[in-house]
């Protein structure tokens, strides 16, 4: 690697609070010793980089807002003091709470129903499982599962050769997909899942049917829980309960 | 679970997509509370509401929040509550510049040092939009994002990270002269 190049990652590290490569020379004289640039200006830049990424939060916000012009906008108290408004302001009010009520029931679809069903498979280790396991190895990836490294679990499956992939991987990588909302990814592997009858098929339906709701899907959901309802597996009960909210 | 899954998804999935559903969620009550109990007028509380969504969006960047041991409103509204704290210091203190103010030598260099800084940071945006894409999404992907170089890697379906890591480099170079060139223009 070019050595400028690795002495502005040496302020990235910095920055970031990680200083362990920062060189005793370039923290204490607070530059650089090849010049490339001192730290003084890569902060400048880096701090406008900031503002500039603040900035277009901001700007998104502000889109946000225009989108959402339609809704009723709260009003000042002003306003709503003047006598000849009150009737008025009570009316608009109504609709105001009538209104949110109504945008955020829609809006939220069946996210509460969701958030209350959901929760992450618990993947149970085996009692072989050793402790110091390898990077990249099946018992370390599954260590990033249980820990909830949902991204750095979906990488290392993605990343395994074909041969070392298996239906429990399939299965962990598509509760990983779920986990971040991935939903596409995930109900591609559930289906798959389902498809191959694997062992992981009754947990795979009912993720599935979660994965559904999430997108709004509920007329695929229900055929899901249907099945597993009168099923024999472990979802069942859950499954019949969350079938009766939906109905 | 849920709770910290929302962190993961800010961190790791679509943070936008997530930041307009907190943030449509809780905008009019917001308001409705930053105006009726702390007498803010709508524009404050607006401009209040989008600096407390950036303030939420960055402690969980910077891993500064990493599960929520409240709900999310109470999370948002108490930072609310300190960014209108802030917002009172400042009209005080503007406030007393109007009227009474005793005038100090030291504020002129402050005032001076602030605008000074806030010049340069508008150089740099400026230089990052002359700088164009990709190199400005990569930049603002990396230092304000905070993301890895494998996730900017995959948001921007590059070959890999090595790919990100030198194009970060040559774009953060090529800033720099841009920005030399805004500063030259500027004295």
């Amino acid at each position: 690697m070019d050595k400028h190049q690795k002495a502005l990652e040496e302020f990235d590290e910095f920055i970031a609070g990680l200083p362990r490569s920062f060189t005793d020379e370039a923290s204490q004289k607070g530059n650089l010793s090849n010049k490339v640039m001192d730290f003084e200006e890569y902060k400048i830049l880096a701090d406008g980089i900031k503002y500039s990424g603040r900035n277009e939060l901001l700007k998104k916000m502000q889109d946000w807002d225009e989108q959402c012009a339609e809704l009723p906008r709260y009003k000042g108290k002003t306003e709503m003091l003047n006598p000849r408004w009150l009737a008025v302001a009570a009316t608009v009010a109504f609709f105001i709470v009538a209104g949110i009520s109504i945008y955020s029931y829609l809006d939220s679809g069946y996210d509460n129903l969701v958030t209350s069903y959901y929760q992450p498979y618990n993947y149970i280790p085996e009692t072989t499982r050793s402790a110091g396991a390898e990077e990249n190895s099946i018992e370390h990836i599954f260590t990033h599962y249980d820990r909830g490294e949902y991204v750095q679990t979906i990488q290392l499956i993605n990343g395994l050769p074909g041969e070392r992939k298996n239906e429990l991987t399939d299965y962990i990588l598509a509760n990983a997909y779920q986990a971040v909302g991935k939903y596409d990814s995930a109900i591609g592997i559930f289906d798959k899942i389902i498809a191959d009858q694997s062992v992981y098929a009754a947990g795979a339906r009912w993720y599935l049917a979660l994965c559904y709701l999430s997108i709004e899907q509920k007329q695929k959901a229900l055929p899901l829980l249907e099945e597993l309802k009168a099923s024999n597996s472990s979802y069942a009960q859950k499954a019949g309960a969350l079938w009766e909210d939906l109905k | 679970m849920e709770k910290h899954s929302l962190i993961d998804r800010i961190k790791n999935a679509d943070a936008d997509k997530e930041l307009r559903k907190i943030y449509t969620k809780y905008r009019e009550e917001f308001l409705a509370w930053s105006i009726n109990t702390h007498k803010c007028t709508e524009d404050e509380a607006i401009e209040v509401f989008q600096q407390t969504m950036i303030v939420f969006y960055e402690n969980i960047i910077i891993g500064k929040l990493k599960v929520f041991t409240s709900k999310v409103k109470t999370y948002i509204f108490s930072i609310g509550k300190h960014k209108i704290l802030e917002l009172r210091r400042e009209q005080k203190k503007n406030d007393s510049y109007d009227s009474d103010y005793q005038f100090d030598e030291r504020d002129i260099y402050i005032n001076e040092f602030d605008d000074e800084y806030e010049k340069k940071m508008m150089g740099v945006e400026n230089s990052l939009i002359q700088l164009g894409e990709p190199c400005r999404r990569i930049l603002e992907l990396f230092y304000y994002h905070q993301k890895t170089m494998d996730q900017i890697s995959e948001l921007m379906e590059y070959k890999n990270k090595q790919t990100v890591r030198n194009l970060k480099y040559k774009c953060l170079i090529r800033l720099r002269q841009i920005f030399k060139g805004e500063l030259d223009s500027l004295n």
